[in-house]
């Protein structure tokens, strides 16, 4: 966060900045201005496409990526660690935090998306007048899942991209409070996301009361890397971490190759919570 | 009725603020204006412990307008929108928690002042949070926003009250 001085509140807005320049917190509050201005704010925003034209929604973008690009990427950002670093485990530290920033955008974004109801995805498509036509839709679109083209169609109407998704939300998942939940969500969502299936498996360890591990026997995302002194599975413990640190179950994940005899690139995840995780859920639940 | 509105971060600094005023309808008094961020930040302690509620809007809403009839529609789901959470001196403060534990509160206040209980429309109250929620997770989209860092971006800004507008000044 860049520093700047915060000035002394004043009651009167300053002139012509609010709405204008967006939140600033040296300013602090700015009130509404009447709507003839606001909308002026609009229309000289409106040439330019920002993160908010763009939708939630799973069908508006490509949902998938194919794997020979994403493995050039991957290996990029590996050497780019490797160059910058001088061990090994500082390589690892660097693709963790890569992946932190991830995990912490897919708690969101994830949880987000599961809350619109199935079926509803043709309302985006189609810009709708009100709950009505989304009720409707809903009923008449449960059947036809949102295909690539018809992303690419929604494309080329432009203001369907607008839309919310919110209207066709009833009722918002709900927080994970438990440790359990949350690493269900790991365990499944987060998975079928990145990796197209769930894990194989999530176990609790017997030795330590705060440890639980993720068990992946075939890793996508290493799959083209044969050197075992580098440890590249830390990406996907910087996004289980980020997960996890985000929904306020802090914690330390690891990755360890365990092979076994028909899976010879295993790999365990071992989430560790900190202390103050087990007393809250002691207190609590 | 005026409102003020603001996200706050894991660190219990403001990443948004707004204040939701219009010309027909009477905006904060001047004097009060300074006090709605110590208002708000007072009930953070409220919001953090409603946060680990299996049930938080059946816990508090008792007190409430329709207290009964709200906690049996809303029992098992959502604990996400708090619902009323706080008052102080005729200004109702609401609150949402985001998955990611960012609390989104408001200060409501009545149009005459202070002498009734600003009246909460949970409905289109949680329809507001839900929308700004999304506008949140876009704002998360862009690579180049840190969590807990203000959001500074005018198209936010001016998305947030067109939905205050829809919503919240009726």
């Amino acid at each position: 966060m860049s520093h700047k001085i915060i000035n002394p509140s004043t009651s009167v807005p300053p002139a012509n900045a609010a709405g204008s320049t967006g939140y600033d917190y040296t300013i602090g509050p700015q009130q509404t201005l009447p709507n003839s201005s606001a909308q002026s704010v609009a229309s000289t925003l409106a040439g330019t496409r920002s993160v908010y034209h763009e939708s939630l929604h799973p069908g508006a973008h490509g949902a998938h990526v194919s794997v020979a690009a994403y493995a050039f990427l991957f290996q990029e950002m590996v050497s780019q660690a490797r160059n910058a670093s001088k061990t090994v485990s500082e390589i690892e530290l660097r693709l963790h935090r890569h992946g932190y920033h991830i995990g912490l955008r897919l708690l969101e974004l994830l949880k987000f998306r599961s809350s619109v109801t199935p079926g509803s995805g043709r309302s985006f498509f189609h810009k709708s007048g009100g709950p009505a036509a989304t009720a409707g839709d809903a009923v008449g679109g449960a059947g036809s899942a949102p295909s690539g083209a018809g992303a690419g169609g929604a494309g080329s109407i432009g203001t369907a991209q607008d839309e919310s998704l919110s209207s066709s939300i009833t009722t918002m998942k709900r927080r994970d409070l438990r440790l359990l939940e949350v690493l269900q969500f790991v365990h499944g969502p987060v998975w079928l996301y990145l990796f197209d299936r769930a894990s194989d498996d999530l176990v609790k360890s017997s030795e330590r009361e705060n440890e639980y591990m993720i068990i992946d026997n075939t890793p996508s995302i290493t799959r083209f890397i044969s050197s075992t002194n580098v440890q590249c599975d830390f990406f996907v413990c910087g996004i289980i971490e980020g997960v996890l640190d985000l929904a306020s179950f802090p914690c330390t994940v690891t990755a360890h190759s365990v092979p076994e005899d028909k899976f010879d690139r295993r790999v365990v995840f071992v989430i560790r919570f900190d202390q103050e995780v087990l007393e809250r859920e002691a207190l609590r639940f | 009725m005026p409102c003020y509105f603001a996200i706050i971060g894991a660190r219990d600094n403001p990443i948004y603020e707004a204040e939701f005023t219009s010309q027909q309808l009477n905006s904060f008094p001047p004097e009060l204006k300074e006090l709605n961020p110590f208002i708000l930040h007072a009930s953070l302690d409220i919001i953090e412990d409603l946060q680990w509620q299996v049930n938080p809007q059946s816990i508090n809403s008792g007190s409430g307008s329709g207290g009964f009839l709200r906690s049996r529609n809303s029992s098992n789901n959502g604990n996400c929108y708090l619902g009323k959470i706080d008052h102080f001196y005729g200004l109702a403060i609401t609150g949402y928690l985001s998955y990611g534990n960012m609390k989104f509160v408001m200060i409501h206040s009545s149009n005459a002042n202070g002498s009734t209980l600003a009246q909460v429309e949970d409905w289109s109250v949680r329809s507001f949070y839900q929308e700004v929620h999304e506008l949140f997770v876009k704002t998360l989209m862009n690579p180049f926003y840190k969590l807990n860092d203000p959001i500074t971006s005018p198209v936010f800004d001016s998305k947030v009250r067109a939905l205050a507008r829809r919503y919240l000044l009726k």
